[in-house]
C-alpha cells in the first residue's frame, strides 16, 4: 500500500491551503478528510477491509472509544452534505473544521494500543 | 374519563428546584393523545384546570415521575428542555425513558453555560442521527453550531463537553441515579456535535 490514511488528510489540508476559494474545493477537502479519517482507523486497527462505514463507527463504540466514535461520525455527517447534498451552502469553515477534526482523531487514536 | 393518576412537584419558577412552593399537585391524566405530555412538550401544554388539584407537601419532595417511570432526585427541573430545539422523535424518547431525558436535563444547560465562556454566538438543537446502512440504529446528536473561526478553541471546548458529558454519566451510575448499564447506554447513544455556523 503506497497510500495512507493520513496521506488523503494531509492532501485535503493542501488543497483548501492551495485550493481556489470557492465551494467544490471546501467539498471535496471535507470529503478527503473524512476518508482519511476512516482509512487510518482501519488500518491501525487492523480491521477487516471492507469493512462498511457505520462498521468502523460501531468498532469505536463497541471498543469504548466513544470520544474517537463521536469524531469520526461528525466527519461522516459533514461528508454525507459534502458529497450528497448540493443544495447545501458549504464553507470555508466548514472544511477548515473537519481538516481540524481529522488531525485530531488520528491524534487521539495514534496514543490508543493498535488492538483494543 | 381518566384512568391515570400521577403525582408532581411544582416547579420553583424563582430558583429552579422542585418542591420549593411547598405543596405537590395531584395531576389526572386523561387518556388520548395528551397522555404523559404536558411536561416536555415544546409548547409547554398543560393540563387544563379541571385535572389539576393541589395539596400540602407533606415531607420534602422526592420527584415522583410521569406514567411509571422510576423516582430520582434531581436539582433542574426537566422543565429546562423546554427551552431547546429537539426533534420529535427524541422528545417522545424522553416522554419513554426518564433517564435519557434527566442526562439531556442535565447537559443541555452545561453545555450551554460551557458555551457562552467562548463569548460567541451559538446555537444548541438535538437531532435524531440515523444511518441508510443499519436501519435500526439511532443515536441523540446535541448538535452545537457556534460562530467561531478558531477551530482549535472551538474542539478544545467540544472535548471539554464531551468530557463533561461522560463525568455526568459516571457519577448517574455511580450514585445510583441511573443503573450502570443505562449509562453505558446513553453514553453510546448521545453524541455531541459541533460545527461552525455556516453548517
Amino acid at each position: 500500500m503506497t497510500v495512507h490514511g493520513e496521506d488523503f488528510v494531509a492532501f485535503a489540508e493542501w488543497m483548501l491551503k492551495h485550493g481556489s476559494d470557492i465551494e467544490i474545493c471546501y467539498r471535496c477537502t471535507i470529503s478527503r478528510a473524512y476518508y482519511g479519517s476512516f482509512h487510518f482507523t482501519i488500518g491501525y486497527f487492523n480491521l477487516p477491509s471492507g469493512i462498511s462505514h457505520m462498521g468502523v463507527l460501531r468498532f469505536l463504540e463497541d471498543n469504548g472509544l466513544t470520544h474517537e466514535k463521536s469524531m469520526l461520525s461528525q466527519l461522516r455527517t459533514s461528508r454525507e452534505k459534502a458529497d450528497y447534498r448540493l443544495g447545501h451552502n458549504v464553507g470555508k469553515g466548514n472544511a477548515s473544521w473537519s481538516i481540524a477534526l481529522a488531525k485530531k482523531l488520528i491524534d487521539t487514536i495514534k496514543v490508543k494500543p493498535p488492538t483494543t | 374519563m381518566l384512568d391515570q393518576k400521577l403525582d408532581l412537584y411544582f416547579p420553583d419558577e424563582n430558583n429552579g428546584t422542585h418542591g420549593a412552593l411547598g405543596r405537590a399537585i395531584l395531576w389526572d391524566i386523561p387518556t388520548g393523545p395528551d397522555q404523559g405530555r404536558p411536561i416536555i412538550s415544546r409548547d409547554k401544554r398543560c393540563p387544563t384546570k379541571e385535572f389539576i388539584r393541589t395539596n400540602p407537601l407533606d415531607g420534602p419532595p422526592i420527584g415522583k415521575w410521569m406514567l411509571g417511570a422510576k423516582p430520582y432526585s434531581t436539582t433542574r427541573p426537566v422543565f429546562e428542555l423546554s427551552r431547546f430545539n429537539i426533534d420529535s422523535e427524541i422528545l417522545t424518547l424522553t416522554n419513554e425513558d426518564p433517564y435519557l431525558q434527566l442526562v439531556l436535563s442535565r447537559i443541555l444547560p452545561n453545555l450551554e453555560a460551557t458555551l457562552r465562556t467562548l463569548g460567541k454566538e451559538f446555537k444548541i438543537r438535538v437531532e435524531t442521527l440515523k444511518d441508510k446502512e443499519m436501519p435500526d440504529w439511532r443515536n441523540a446528536n446535541i448538535i452545537a453550531e457556534i460562530d467561531d473561526d478558531n477551530f482549535d478553541e472551538v474542539l478544545n471546548l467540544w472535548e471539554r463537553a464531551s468530557e463533561e458529558l461522560r463525568e455526568l454519566l459516571k457519577s448517574l451510575g455511580q450514585t445510583d441515579e441511573i443503573p450502570q448499564t443505562k449509562a453505558t447506554d446513553l453514553n453510546k447513544f448521545i453524541n455531541i456535535t459541533f460545527m461552525p455556523t455556516e453548517a
